[in-house]
């Protein structure tokens, strides 16, 4: 019976398919929720490995742009949150960020910060730079599987590498030397080093590099060398300009966020001024004791140390070679360095290797450390939206001076101004009234470049930051009193011009002032060191000025130009605000007595403004003015008189300053925090991170030059000499090394 | 019911295969975009743009909708019809100023670009992504804070990629509507930095002014801000 029964079931057909349905439906279930799943899977696993992909290269280009691993691990971990936006959407997502840099060997590399890091292994190749590897942990949720297997877990790592070190030094500086005075000095650039977190040490002047080793590097080349770092191939110091003139280019390495600072190298540590034609250093025959004119000079001033078998000789005032008259104006050490030299093979004399010290020049130059307490805020070329049609040019008035007065000068301290609270930093611009004398003018500084107007606020010219910084006026002669006057803060300028002929350190001038140069050991026939000092002069020689031309300089024949500075002088009274006024009304001999109406002197290689001279002065705005001032001495390329006469000896003020190894002054830290130069870049440095790249004129004097009152040997107008520095156009991460890529 | 299991079994793993498609098309588009360097270099030496390829002012798309193109391939075999491709770039041109020297603090600026294409790669002048508003390109790159967003500083950059298909699956055969697969991917452009960035001068111009005002006893003078 149960044969029988199983028989009948076997040979059934009625509901076979509900058996087998019923046999296969999980199987089925679980095959096809395997298929979904498992699609969802990978979907999942490609969203997923496209979001660590995504984030490690934004991160590791991050990295190499902003030197900071803590920004880093910022860009990645937001740019895995966005990109990997899909997945969340059905898996719970979580992940990692590590960070790696590598700088060694690598020139100015910094790893900046460090990263916040929540991740523990990094697996960065050694030669990577910088490196960012982002790993993603997913945990998905099957569906139909889910009978089986609850939830798929993912786990997904990327690497990204960066081997560039985003150097923009690759670009040329387009400098354009306008000589002027024969002291000889140089104005290199070099990047500022850094310290372990990408901080600028501006008193930190690198060594130069063996690359420096080479004439075409001028005086540095003297310098001790050190071993150039890893993929350097070329001098560290660029050569921006000398002061005999010439332009040329030049290349550096450095990385996008390194300021450049700028070094001054003095050539001859005295001024080497001749009758007709300048005298190269160069030149001299130590062993013979004969000075070789070159050029057709009759006569020179200056004062030589010269090194000869152990023996340093000073060649003093009077020495006569071949017709040559030397006379002698310098201190031992200048503020930036002497002459003491040694004969080479040929023996011609070439520079002692310890005498062409250099400065920083963001810690250095223009006081030390450059403050806005010790170094005077250059007052910005920026005041109302003032205008001033001349003729067919429109002028824009950018800052308003006060002009000292000729005579009768009577400078009293602060005793008020307004604003009652200034930021923090800057030099109060002070209510003159009741101090500032009665006969006086009003400067303002005006620029201009041939055919252009520039309106205000947005025009590239005048230059953001320019030289408003009434010391005394080349116009009172000096009888402004030679003091630390707290008004405007600046010391005064020489009182006397240098009187050759005489006898001793001012021969047959007149009474050393302050910033007259002086020297010590007047006469003597050898030196030690001991005597190499300075004397008491408590100013010396000012150098540099780093004025901001800002982008897209005007420029003539390829030739950049230069702020033009010229100014006419009115009467106070003359006008009023809003009053249109004719060239009657200006007052041209009162502060322009050199140069008056007439001469308007234009930029570097550009002739266009030529004697231009405004047919009528239509002044607009807060009156009244008086428009003033001519360049100094000549050439309106040169910043305005008033902005020269600037003194500051920070080694006769017991404060040394950085100097290249080797050098015979030493580091001496001052306890004074020193402000930013680059954000005050009329201190000493620049960044040359933007594009267009943005150019700057440096004005420079080394040493006080032979001059005419009332030019002096410090003023830095009249010598010795500018230059355009124009920064180079920035390269990217392609340029200059990959862009960041997947390990 | 084992024809629908198979179909519908299908029909899902042909939709996460094609959204995969579409991610990866997303990515490669945004990876292509993210690698085109700046070739566009003026007269005077400086770099034309700061961003990968159109800016807000000028550009051409043409080498976007080339890299579209391109893009499209890797959709195969799926044809691209009823696809929507929106691309964004987003670029710190001005770094944020903190108030100083008696200067208002200013935001930081951003130059941004939206170009969309349909499924023929030609441009549509639509704005599916937004270069502003709370869902647009600006609040996507810059997220709710510094440290959250993706653009980090000047010159940073961000592209998004936005790319929408309309996936009517074999239910497309009985249903008149489709699904819309829309994915979003990112990418940081290769070659972002501050170097790159135009018209920012390394120094802004200080706003402050000196003003003086004479009189013939004397003269005043203020430090106006």
């Amino acid at each position: 019976m149960m044969l029988r029964l199983l028989h009948r079931i076997l040979k059934d057909r009625r509901a076979a398919t509900a058996v087998i349905i019923a046999l296969m439906t999980t199987p089925l279930v679980i095959s096809g929720g395997a298929a979904v799943d498992f699609s969802r899977l990978s979907a999942a696993r490609s969203q997923l490995q496209y979001a660590v992909d995504a984030a490690a290269l934004a991160g590791a280009g991050a990295y190499q742009v902003n030197k900071d691993g803590t920004v880093a691990y910022n860009v990645a971990a937001t740019a895995f949150s966005t990109a990997s936006g899909a997945v969340r959407y059905y898996a719970a997502v979580s992940s990692t960020v590590a960070t790696s840099c590598n700088p060694s060997g690598v020139p100015n590399v910094t790893c900046g910060t460090s990263s916040a890091s929540n991740g523990t292994t990094v697996n960065c190749p050694a030669t990577t730079i910088y490196c960012v590897q982002v790993s993603a942990h997913a945990v998905l949720q099957n569906s139909l599987l889910a009978i089986v297997i609850p939830s798929e877990a993912l786990n997904v790592t990327s690497v990204a590498q960066s081997t560039g070190t985003n150097s923009v030094g690759a670009g040329n500086f387009h400098h354009v030397g306008v000589g002027y005075g024969s002291d000889l000095s140089a104005i290199y650039a070099y990047a500022v080093p850094t310290d372990s977190a990408g901080n600028p040490e501006y008193n930190n002047v690198p060594a130069p590099n063996s690359y420096c080793a080479n004439a075409s590097f001028g005086p540095i080349q003297y310098e001790p060398t050190t071993a150039a770092a890893n993929g350097v191939s070329t001098c560290n110091y660029v050569l921006i300009g000398e002061n005999s003139g010439g332009s040329g280019t030049g290349t550096i390495a450095f990385q996008q966020s390194d300021p450049l600072g700028f070094t001054f190298v003095n050539y001859s540590g005295g001024t080497i001024t001749s009758g007709t034609s300048d005298l190269d250093t160069t030149s001299f025959n130590a062993a013979s004791g004969v000075v070789t004119n070159t050029g057709s000079a009759t006569h020179f001033t200056g004062e030589l140390y010269v090194t000869n078998a152990g023996v340093t000789q000073y060649f003093p005032t009077g020495e006569v070679v071949g017709g040559t008259t030397l006379y002698a104006n310098c201190p031992a050490h200048n503020l930036y360095g002497s002459i003491n030299a040694y004969p080479n093979a040929n023996n011609n004399l070439v520079p002692y290797q310890d005498s062409i010290n250099t400065y920083a020049s963001g810690w250095e130059l223009l006081g030390y450390p450059p403050t806005h307490g010790t170094n005077h805020y250059l007052l910005p070329f920026l005041g109302p939206a003032t205008s001033i049609t001349a003729g067919s040019a429109t002028l824009t008035v950018r800052a308003i001076c006060p002009q000292w007065p000729t005579t009768g000068t009577t400078i009293a301290a602060t005793t008020s101004f307004s604003p009652s609270s200034l930021p923090a930093g800057y030099t109060p611009v002070t209510n003159m009234s009741g101090s500032f004398p009665t006969a006086s003018n009003v400067a303002v500084y005006s620029t201009y470049y041939p055919d252009q107007t520039y309106a205000s606020g947005s025009g590239v010219f005048p230059p953001a930051v320019a030289a408003c910084t009434p010391a005394t006026s080349s116009a009172d002669s000096g009888v402004t009193p030679a003091s630390d006057n707290p008004w405007w803060g600046w010391s005064p300028p020489n009182a006397s011009a240098m009187d050759p002929g005489g006898a001793g350190e001012n021969p047959g001038g007149a009474a050393l002032t302050n910033c007259t140069a002086t020297k010590l050991n007047s006469g003597a026939t050898a030196i030690t060191a001991t005597q190499n000092s300075l004397q008491t002069s408590k100013y010396n020689d000012c150098a540099f000025i780093i004025q901001p031309l800002g982008t897209n300089v005007p420029s003539n024949g390829g030739v950049p130009d230069l702020p033009d500075y010229y100014t006419y002088s009115v009467s106070p009274s003359a006008f009023a605000a809003g009053t249109t006024g004719n060239p009657s009304n200006i007052i041209s001999s009162q502060t322009a007595p050199l140069y008056g109406m007439t001469p308007v002197y234009d930029g570097i290689g550009n002739s266009n403004a030529a004697g231009y001279v405004p047919a009528s002065v239509t002044i607009t705005g807060m009156g009244p003015y008086t428009i003033t001032e001519p360049p100094a001495y000549g050439r309106d390329a040169y910043p305005p008189e008033d902005t020269s006469h600037q003194c500051y000896n920070p080694q006769a003020n017991g404060i040394n300053g950085s100097l290249l190894p080797g050098s015979d002054q030493p580091n001496n830290d001052s306890p004074v925090t020193p402000i930013d130069p680059v954000a005050n870049p009329e201190l000493g440095a620049v960044l040359c991170n933007s594009n267009p790249p943005p150019a700057y004129a440096l004005f420079w004097n080394d040493m006080g030059a032979w001059a005419q009152p009332p030019h002096y040997n410090d003023d830095l107008g009249y010598a010795n000499a500018v230059t355009e520095f124009t920064c180079p156009t920035p390269g990217n991460p392609g340029t200059s090394g990959p862009p960041a890529l997947i390990y | 019911m084992l024809l629908i299991l198979v179909i519908g079994t299908l029909e899902v793993l042909m939709l996460y295969r094609t959204e995969e498609k579409l991610n990866a098309f997303a990515g490669s588009f945004a990876q292509m975009v993210s690698l085109q360097e700046i070739a566009a270099v003026n007269a005077s030496g400086v770099v034309a743009t700061h961003s990968p390829v159109p800016t807000s002012n000028s550009g051409t798309t043409t080498g976007l909708t080339d890299l579209c193109a391109g893009a499209v391939y890797g959709l195969q075999p799926f044809p691209p019809n009823g696809m929507t491709l929106a691309v964004a770039s987003v670029t710190e041109t001005a770094a944020a100023q903190a108030a100083s020297q008696g200067v208002a603090a200013t935001p930081a600026l951003y130059d941004e670009w939206e170009v969309d294409m349909n499924s023929s790669c030609a441009t549509t002048g639509a704005q599916a992504i937004g270069t502003t508003g709370s869902n647009g390109a600006v609040t996507l790159a810059i997220g709710s804070g510094a440290s959250s967003s993706m653009v980090q500083g000047l010159g940073d950059n961000i592209i998004i990629v936005r790319a929408s298909l309309q996936y009517p699956g074999i239910l497309g055969l009985i249903l008149s509507s489709a699904q819309t697969l829309t994915q979003t991917a990112v990418a940081r452009w290769r070659y972002a930095s501050s170097t790159n960035v135009t018209n920012v001068t390394a120094t802004p111009a200080p706003s402050s002014t000196l003003e003086f005002s004479c009189s013939g006893t004397g003269c005043a003078s203020n430090y106006g801000v």
